[in-house]
């Protein structure tokens, strides 16, 4: 396989490992949970600014055209570790807005205002982000073990994998467990969750501080790739397409978001290379914007819970106790059965 | 009064709920409602549609804030505590509607509500040992003893949106009970549920009332109140206008006017 | 304070366009309890209709209809073809947002797919400046303030005075009621879907004469003011829309005046987070309430 083409591919690996620990996080927090976050891409922003500026060396050297606060020339792995915690924190901070009762599609709003909020301040604010143009030449970890940037690009490439698997792993703990299901039962009714003794406020704060996290993961792994970091990079349109990957790929299941990030930002994003040019520039562009709005719509008119939907939880026969206990309805007046599944 | 009785009647009773005034904007939905619950007994509150019965049992429960009045639950204050916390205390209250989680299967809504789930903690779930498993087989086995007793075993896995309005009220009992209840507060509980069912339930409440759980129960179903409830309180606009057993309500005047339907 | 009166002048012409928007969106949320995000992108579409139109040859006012009467048209085959459909099927709101940010996305792109990612402008005059007690207008501005005045007082006249406007205000409180009480629910909502779509248009073709700039971005950048403004004032609520178009264009131009260009976003959102947190209702808080926007 020629180089090029091997570089090519690589790159194509990590961003899908990129993408599929993002949907992970979304997944806690909106499959799982049922939080519509619309400003979750502010926190993959919030890990790939933290590691950025906690990996570049000093904003005031001689030479340095980009200004920022820190710049403490940290060694990999801290910025990664620090990042997901300060995500982490943003993600509670954020979460303190659920705690005021509105309704679905309101606290949609409140979160898309806030994400857009976010992007105006950082844009403005030249001094914590380099305003607009955004931050460059982001040192990478482990630079020296090669010089071949095709090789490079295969170690990234293990190392993300890695981190997405730790990350994948530590979801579906979360999803298979007791804990999994109280948030499940918040999501489902959050007054009856109350009502069995649940900190439903105290949940959805560790929802959104562990979903936060987990995206500040991976904005780090992005940002240490690419090397650059801007606003654009992080318009709310991305929280869009990480949606649709999750209703695409499956609402609430393990293999859902990986799906889902394969299909939607992989698939049609980088599909739509192949596709030879025809009509204006812009043409091609749009048409995946197209494509993802036709889909979304699609999916959720046919097949709105996914390809991969939540799985039924099913126990096994043996945990159960010895003796058949007595039931109060003895001479078969049995409550009526609805239609078997 | 002599020896037991006065002392039994010198305890404090399991809730106390004290003057409770509740109004949404401009109506005032409860005006000083005042009753007692002991525990090993079941109290009734009945009364008319729109009285109030309701909301007094949600303010009990912590989910609607009362403007005045206070709550008391073995002797402890529990007026400003959320419902959540009510419901570690052993305060557990089940819906006239919407109760059930919909897209969770019969068993794991009584697995929810068991109590002190060590899976149900951050340390819990990502300890090495899988200590939580071990609970979780036991918890399971107690919750399939629990549905075989309301005889809705056969659909452990069902989604709980599947099921039918009586078998949704079974559910909900079956899981008041998992959660290691002191104090029941029912809301309707036999509402879609059959006549036949209905007499054993009432007999089932009166043998978990016998293991020290105190119960109150809302309720339109006058025959079941009366074979069930020891005590009784109506309720009409939103203050208590009797007390007793049914018995003597009936002859009660006041109780009649107030309660057209028989 | 001359600089003041001066931005309050300004504030009063994003007010305007804003108003036109604002009650067109609150309407469609009063009427079909959802908040239609792909309102920019309808505002955009009639806009380049204009745009065409008028690079054609004809007037910008001529165009200006033309661009209204297709959004309008859009507008209600969006509802009845979309909308409605999903609403029928389950109830989860979310869904609906996403329904209508992903058509959004579609028009929005098929423009930009169609007309690219450049930037047009109208053939047309601002016309001369006049000069009001310390603000400063141009022709084109005073006439957008005119149309905004207007639109208001048709729009309160139909909701106050004509049969259709009360089974409006009846359906937006509650439709089940209005149906009861034989209000043809059906044709009412078309109605108000043509009449809102309308205004998405009129409002999307005056922001470019204000602006003078085009875009396939026009319409969706403006979107989140005219929310703003919706919202602020009491959604579902026409006047709460005119209240809080007043309140999102004059406090914003002060911000830009005072700070810079940016601070004018930032302010509208910063109002808004906080209305939304503190008195999420609104103003005008009836049709919201009813709603059951915040418990």
């Amino acid at each position: 396989m020629s180089s090029a083409w091997q570089f090519y591919i690589a790159t194509l690996v990590i961003y899908s490992f990129v993408y599929i620990i993002a949907a992970s996080g979304l997944n806690l927090q909106f499959g799982v949970a049922g939080i519509y976050n619309f400003a979750y891409i502010i926190f993959q922003a919030a890990g790939a600014y933290c590691t950025a500026v906690l990996s570049l060396g000093n904003p005031h050297a001689s030479g340095s055209f980009q200004s920022y606060i820190l710049g403490l020339s940290l060694p990999f792995p801290v910025p990664l570790l620090i990042s997901a915690v300060f995500a982490g924190l943003l993600g509670v901070g954020l979460g303190a807005v659920t705690i005021r009762r509105l309704r679905a599609d309101y606290l949609a709003i409140v979160m898309l205002v806030i994400s857009l909020i976010a992007t105006d301040v950082v844009t403005d604010a030249t001094g914590l982000f380099n305003g607009a143009t955004g931050l460059s030449l982001v040192p990478q970890p482990f630079s020296s073990l090669t010089s071949s940037t095709t090789a490079y690009n295969w170690i990234y490439a293990v190392y993300a994998g890695v981190v997405c698997v730790i990350v994948l792993m530590a979801v579906r703990t979360i999803i298979r467990s007791p804990l999994g299901r109280s948030l499940r039962s918040v999501r489902e009714n959050e007054h009856a969750a109350s009502a069995l003794g649940k900190n439903v406020v105290g949940l959805r704060l560790f929802v959104f501080g562990v979903g936060g996290a987990i995206a500040g993961v991976s904005g780090s792994v992005l940002v240490s790739f690419t090397q650059a970091w801007a606003p654009s990079s992080w318009l709310y349109g991305e929280t869009f397409v990480l949606f649709t990957a999750l209703i695409v790929g499956g609402v609430g299941s393990n293999l859902g978001p990986v799906l889902g990030a394969l299909l939607v930002p992989v698939v049609l994003a980088e599909g739509s290379r192949y596709i030879p040019q025809f009509g204006s520039p812009t043409l091609v562009p749009s048409l995946e914007w197209i494509v993802i709005g036709i889909v979304l719509i699609a999916f959720l008119w046919f097949w709105p819970r996914g390809v991969v939907p939540e799985p039924k939880r099913i126990f096994p026969k043996s945990w159960s106790r010895a003796a058949a206990p007595a039931t109060l309805f003895e001479d078969d007046h049995a409550p009526q059965r609805v239609g078997s599944r | 009064m002599t020896g037991a009785l006065s002392v039994m009647h010198e305890r404090r009773p399991l809730l106390s709920v004290r003057d409770i005034s509740v109004s949404f904007g401009g109506v005032q939905a409860v005006a000083g409602a005042s009753f007692e619950a002991g525990a090993g007994r079941v109290t009734g509150l009945i009364g008319p549609n729109g009285a109030g019965k309701s909301t007094t049992l949600g303010v009990v429960a912590g989910a609607v804030r009362a403007t005045r009045g206070t709550v008391e639950f073995d002797g402890v204050d529990v007026t400003r505590l959320p419902s959540f916390r009510r419901a570690r205390l052993g305060m557990i209250r089940t819906f006239q509607l919407h109760g059930e989680f919909g897209k969770l299967t019969v068993l794991e809504n009584l697995l929810l509500a068991a109590p002190s789930q060590v899976g149900e903690t951050v340390r819990g779930v990502f300890s090495p040992r899988h200590s939580w498993r071990r609970q979780e087989r036991e918890l399971v086995a107690e919750a399939r003893e629990l549905l075989e007793r309301f005889g809705i075993a056969d659909h452990e896995s069902a989604y709980a949106s599947d099921l039918s309005g009586g078998q949704r009220r079974l559910m909900e009992l079956a899981r008041a009970l998992m959660a290691r209840p002191r104090l029941l507060l029912l809301d309707e509980p036999m509402a879609g549920v059959s006549p036949m069912m209905r007499d054993r339930l009432g007999e089932h409440l009166l043998e978990v009332a016998a293991t020290g759980i105190g119960i109150v129960l809302v309720e339109h179903e006058l025959r079941f109140v009366e074979q069930v409830c020891e005590n009784v309180y109506v309720l009409a606009q939103g203050s208590v206008i009797g007390e007793g057993n049914m018995r003597a309500l009936r002859e009660q005047a006041a109780v009649l006017d107030a309660y057209l339907a028989g | 304070m001359q600089s003041l009166v001066l931005y309050i002048g300004f504030g009063l012409v994003t007010a305007s366009i804003l108003c036109i928007g604002a009650i067109g969106f609150t309407l469609q949320f009063g009427i079909s309890n959802l908040f239609n995000l792909a309102f920019g992108a309808t505002m955009t579409l009639a806009a380049f209709i204009a745009y065409v139109c008028n690079a054609a040859g004809l007037s910008i006012w001529v165009a200006l209809v033309l661009g209204t009467v297709a959004a309008s048209l859009l507008s209600y085959l969006l509802n009845r073809g979309l909308f409605v459909p999903f609403k029928g099927r389950s109830s989860n709101l979310f869904a609906m947002i996403m329904v209508t940010l992903g058509v959004g996305l579609v028009i929005q792109y098929s423009i930009e797919g169609i007309w690219g990612a450049t930037n047009f402008s109208y053939n047309m005059t601002q016309g001369s400046s006049e000069h009001f007690a310390g603000m400063v207008f141009t022709n084109t501005q005073l006439v957008v303030i005119g149309i905004a005045v207007a639109e208001a007082v048709v729009v309160h006249s139909l909701l106050r005075y004509t049969k259709l406007g009360k089974a409006m205000r009846a359906v937006a409180v509650n439709d089940r009621l209005a149906r009861n009480c034989g209000i043809p629910v059906r044709r009412v909502v078309d109605a108000t879907w043509l009449l809102s779509g309308a205004l998405s248009g009129l409002a999307g073709v005056v922001l470019v004469m204000d602006v003078q700039v085009l875009n396939s971005n026009s319409g969706s950048d403006f979107l989140i003011l005219i929310v703003a403004a919706a919202v602020v004032g009491g959604i579902g609520s026409p006047y709460g829309a005119m209240l809080g178009s007043l309140v999102i264009g004059i406090v914003g131009e002060i911000s830009a005046g005072f700070v810079n260009a940016e601070f004018k976003d930032i302010a509208a959102f910063v109002i808004l987070v906080a209305v939304l947190l503190l008195r999420p209702t609104g103003i005008i808080s009836s049709v919201a309430s009813a709603k059951e926007v915040a418990r």
